[in-house]
């Protein structure tokens, strides 16, 4: 199964960055590929992403439910299923306070294609996670760190 | 109009190659081999060009593996055959240039480069007619699998093919059958394939041709699109290309090869020269008539002008590659039991297990009273027996029903969905669901040709190709026009020396692959007859321009 983690320093206290990642709408757009999401209720949404696969692209409609969200812990878990794909996996945000002014935010996601083909989908998918986690959370660092001035 | 001399080139060598796929490479690897100092132009980031999203295959007729396995086969039995499939397109003599060379070319690459090939069971593409052969004398060669971990950091330049990436070889999708019975294909070892850089199918070709010009240091120059000829007294010395944004002008002393596909990506063109549609194309949206445009600035002689390599296809909406629309080939779909194509009118018009080339040709049939395409648009229709056992296009057998594929409970509802004649459409399946019980199709010959069986499910009795469609769900998917590239282009001299219209060759000028004036006419002899054609003419413009 594809997994990709990717971490980065926030430079920021946890507080805002909690605050942005809490509200969804606010990272979304950050998410390569994204085109939309609506929320069923508050704990799932139908997201429709477009994914490179190999050398192809391909929209993805995926089921998004919330398992865990930890305002405590600073911790969301969350699972994957494919609407449109026989796909399915799960991921989590973290984000940990290393002092007053930096935040640690670590993003993990998997995703495991499924069908028969799926052996060969998760090799052309592997490659590809690894961009996307670290595009996100740069994208979602570096917008932070803007609104801190 | 050609351009003059420029003050000073920018780039300079002695024999210039255009393009990268199965005419450019072995069109630079014979100059190399014949003394000349060769650069290559190839106007993407990408080495390759068609041949590397084919089935990598290369027709040759009384080649060395024939021979080894004890396979009779002759050149006059070829002639006959390839004579009767052109009917008068092509010259005779161009035919047999190609006979007599073809296996001498592969034996050359097999010996002079790291391509291997082996035997497939493919037959050629009308095995009934004289001098034609059978699946098990096969003349089609196919790709061995290849190592692309061997052409080191440059293995990020190949063009990957979005379609036959799976690398497995002929012989290995004739066992396991993934059109058949998908669930025997070793998926996971495809996987590791992949990951470990294993290519095949028309990587197989290109990959090693490409490793072979590494080898022999020749510089192929990628991001640089070659658009027009530069001439002095009447001769051509050059050409001028677009890089990084600029115009440069690069001097070839010895020759330039055209070999950067055909026109299938032109509008302008395709409208002008083809007598129908190709909307959706399955080569890459690189082939916009470059080649054509400059032969004609050089004054050249044009043939085969209405042909194209035609091949059916269709889309799943949404999926893109190299930012567009992908257009997906339609082979064993079509010729599996319970499918048939039907028109507008809900009639078959179509042996739709022939060969692709040849079945296209209907599609392209014009109604003298409405002086529409009468066939168009046309649709696959196919039933749950279909549904549950084999793919079609990406919808695996027992997953679900994937959204592009258009459904319904019964014939008259799938009709009125996709707008087809309800009555028309269930009378045909009527009359098919018979001739399948005679296991004769009186309407379209449907399975009396041994090659009709190949793509069919040999499981099926007593006919590979034919089935019923009566059980529920029924579906439909569109079938649209697809090329795997056009055929026409400057006339060649035997050489590959383009020649003007009044037959003299204009010097310093050669043609290859889908750039010229195909040796096929309007014809398809067999698997890999457009690749073995385009490295025939590659091979032979390589040494001729080498030698100047």
């Amino acid at each position: 199964m594809p997994v990709v983690e990717y971490k980065c320093i926030v430079k920021a206290p946890m507080e805002p960055v909690w605050g942005f990642v809490s509200v969804i709408e606010k990272w979304a757009p950050f998410l390569k590929g994204y085109e939309e999401h609506e929320e069923l209720n508050d704990k799932e949404s139908v997201w429709t992403l477009k994914g490179d696969v190999g050398v192809l692209s391909r929209t993805v409609k995926m089921k998004v439910t919330i398992t865990n969200w930890d305002d405590e812990a600073k911790r969301v878990e969350f699972e994957l299923d494919g609407i449109n794909e026989k796909a399915t996996g799960g991921g989590t945000f973290i984000a940990t306070s290393e002092s007053d002014s930096e935040t640690e935010l670590i993003f993990k996601l998997e995703i495991n294609a499924g069908g028969m083909i799926g052996p060969v989908v998760n090799v052309l998918l592997g490659p590809m996670l690894k961009p996307v986690a670290k595009e996100m959370a740069e994208k979602i660092k570096a917008r932070i760190e803007e609104l801190q001035g | 109009m050609a351009i003059k001399k420029p003050g000073k080139w920018d780039l300079e060598t002695e024999v210039l190659v255009l393009g990268t796929g199965c005419a450019g490479l072995p069109a630079a690897i014979l100059a190399h081999d014949n003394g000349a100092k060769v650069m290559v132009l190839e106007r993407t980031a990408k080495v390759g060009g068609t041949t590397a999203v084919s089935g990598g295959g290369v027709w040759v007729p009384n080649n060395h593996l024939m021979k080894e396995k004890g396979i009779k086969d002759s050149k006059e039995a070829a002639m006959t055959y390839c004579k009767r499939l052109s009917g008068g397109k092509s010259s005779d003599e161009l035919i047999e240039k190609y006979l007599d060379v073809v296996p001498e070319m592969i034996q050359y690459m097999v010996d002079n480069t790291p391509i291997k090939f082996e035997i497939t069971e493919l037959s050629d593409y009308h095995p009934e007619f004289e001098g034609a052969h059978q699946g098990n004398e096969s003349r089609t060669l196919g790709p061995l699998l290849y190592d692309t971990n061997e052409l080191g950091d440059a293995k990020e330049n190949l063009r990957v093919s979005p379609t036959m990436s799976m690398p497995m070889t002929f012989s290995e999708s004739r066992q396991w059958k993934p059109t058949c019975t998908p669930e025997k294909v070793p998926w996971e070892k495809m996987g590791e394939r992949l990951a470990n850089g294993i290519t095949c199918w028309g990587g197989g070709v290109t990959a090693p041709l490409y490793k072979a010009c590494l080898d022999r240091k020749i510089e192929i120059v990628l991001n640089t699109r070659a658009i027009d000829v530069v001439m002095e007294d009447g001769k051509v010395i050059g050409v001028v290309a677009q890089q990084d944004g600029k115009d440069i002008c690069v001097g070839a002393s010895k020759g330039v090869i055209l070999a950067c596909g055909g026109f299938e990506w032109n509008e302008e063109l395709k409208t002008d020269f083809l007598p129908g549609p190709i909307t959706h194309p399955c080569s890459p949206p690189i082939n916009e008539g470059d080649a054509l445009k400059m032969g004609m600035s050089a004054g050249a002689a044009l043939g085969n002008m209405s042909e194209q390599w035609g091949w059916i296809s269709a889309i799943i909406p949404g999926e893109e590659s190299e930012g567009i629309q992908l257009n997906r080939g339609i082979i064993y779909e079509r010729s599996m039991p319970h499918c048939i194509i039907v028109n507008p009118k809900g009639k078959r018009f179509v042996n739709e297990s022939a060969a692709y080339n040849d079945m296209f040709k209907p599609f392209w049939e014009v109604d003298e009273n409405t002086l529409k395409f009468k066939n168009l648009p046309a649709w696959a229709i196919f039933d749950q027996q279909y549904k549950d056992k084999y793919p079609f296009l990406t919808a695996m057998p027992g997953e679900d029903v994937p959204e592009w594929l258009v459904q319904a409970d019964s014939l008259e509802e799938l009709a009125e969905k996709i707008n087809i004649d309800a009555a028309g459409l269930k009378e045909t399946v009527e009359k098919f669901n018979g001739y399948v019980k005679d296991n004769k199709d009186p309407d379209f010959a449907r399975g009396d040709s041994e090659y009709d069986l190949y793509w069919g499910d040999d499981r099926n009795e007593p006919c590979a190709c034919l089935g019923t469609l009566e059980k529920p769900v029924f579906y439909a998917c569109e079938m649209l026009l697809g090329s795997l590239g056009t055929k026409g282009g400057p006339k060649t001299t035997l050489d590959g020396q383009v020649i003007d219209a009044h037959g003299k060759p204009i010097t310093g000028l050669y043609a290859a692959g889908n750039a010229m004036a195909s040796v096929a006419g309007g014809s398809y002899f067999g698997g890999g007859a457009t690749i073995g054609s385009g490295m025939v003419f590659g091979y032979l413009a390589g040494i001729h321009a080498a030698k100047q």
